[in-house]
């Protein structure tokens, strides 16, 4: 009996078919082991010391004496006050073997946590990227009173409020990334209507920029400016495509960062041909390098999401 | 019960296929003389 009793725990804390890696890995052993253990400390606390059970794997014949169903009232009450007790105490217990049975220790890290380190990471490279890329033509020359553009032409109202809206973004991102980690959704939420505010002055104003540069031939060498507008028109685009998508899923936490991830990076294009060396590499090099804003959150995400921890998949306490 | 999952969402996958989409239909733009024609009426 003792032994049946041992072989149930292990299976029960093992939890169906893991993996044969997971299940002779070093962690897994001596989770199984430390389970193991505490079960049989546990049955001969109960055969010697007739103590309440450590770990209760079945609530109705864990404690001595409970196989005679009670008939009164009170005894109805006390069976139910020994049941509570085995269903509170059992799901921690599980969670700390299964935590035990973990393969991976980066698992047992919550991933909230790291989300909040990565978004609010990826938004500060988004903003250095913009800073760096327009600091040589617009945002030094504001400082020496000479701001061009990089087609040399001096930049205009529109232009500066091209500029002041898209930095704005980027602001607003790291605000709402740093919001959702402090826990400060309802402000998030407010503040996001200003960001659809935002948002849609970016594509007016952006897309007049774009018209503006196309009738007074601001374009690089060599391009027709009534066909070069499609660059800054896609970049609206899907920057648009995106942020409608975001709103859309907003309430759906884990589609709406990725989504605002994506619509941030499609206004990287223009701040990346403008680094030192990335035109020299080709026209669409700066396509190339903005991709690796949503490739990173891929990877990211396959890296924190790719296994699921059995605790989180039964729902236990340690969530 | 241990499973394996992807990611929450294969957004990321489809936004890079769509931002790829939308690099190679501007490049296609680049050349056509018919959206120079209809961005010039539209906005010249």
């Amino acid at each position: 009996m003792f032994l049946t009793q041992c072989l149930v725990a292990a299976i029960f804390v093992g939890q169906g078919p893991p993996k044969w890696r997971e299940m002779t890995s070093f962690p897994a052993t001596v989770g199984r082991l430390s389970s193991l253990l505490t079960f049989a400390a546990d049955r001969l606390s109960r055969t010697f010391f007739g103590e309440r059970p450590l770990l209760a794997t079945n609530a109705r014949n864990g404690a001595p004496g409970e196989d005679a169903r009670p008939s009164t009232v009170q005894a109805k009450s006390q069976e139910l006050k020994a049941r509570s007790y085995y269903v509170t105490r059992r799901p921690v217990l599980i969670s700390l073997a299964a935590m035990a049975t973990a393969a991976s220790p980066r698992l047992l890290v919550s991933p909230a946590a790291t989300d909040r380190k990565f978004y609010t990471g990826i938004a500060i490279a988004m903003l250095f990227t913009a800073l760096f890329g327009f600091s040589r033509t617009y945002f030094l020359g504001l400082i020496s009173g000479h701001a061009r553009t990089i087609t040399g032409r001096v930049p205009n109202a529109t232009v500066h409020l091209h500029a002041l809206l898209f930095m704005s973004w980027l602001v607003l991102f790291i605000v709402q990334t740093r919001l959702i980690a402090a826990h400060h959704v309802k402000v998030h939420r407010k503040l996001g209507y200003f960001g659809v505010a935002l948002a849609a002055a970016m594509i007016v104003v952006g897309g007049r920029t774009a018209v503006e540069a196309a009738r007074l031939g601001a374009v690089p060498p060599g391009a027709n400016p009534w066909n070069f507008i499609a660059i800054p028109f896609g970049d609206i685009a899907t920057f648009a495509i995106f942020f409608i998508g975001a709103v859309l899923w907003r309430n759906s936490k884990d589609k709406h960062k990725r989504l605002i991830i994506l619509a941030s990076a499609c206004l990287m294009a223009a701040p990346l041909v403008r680094l030192p060396g990335v035109l020299a590499l080709g026209a669409l090099s700066s396509y190339v390098l903005m991709l690796l804003f949503p490739i990173a959150g891929a990877v990211y995400a396959r890296w924190s999401r790719g296994r699921v921890h059995p605790v989180r998949c039964t729902g236990g306490a340690w969530r | 019960m241990v499973t394996r999952s992807r990611a929450p969402g294969p957004v990321y996958w489809w936004g890079l296929a769509l931002i790829v989409l939308g690099v190679l239909v501007r490049v296609v733009l680049l050349g056509s003389p018919t959206w120079q024609h209809a961005m010039q009426s539209l906005f010249g």
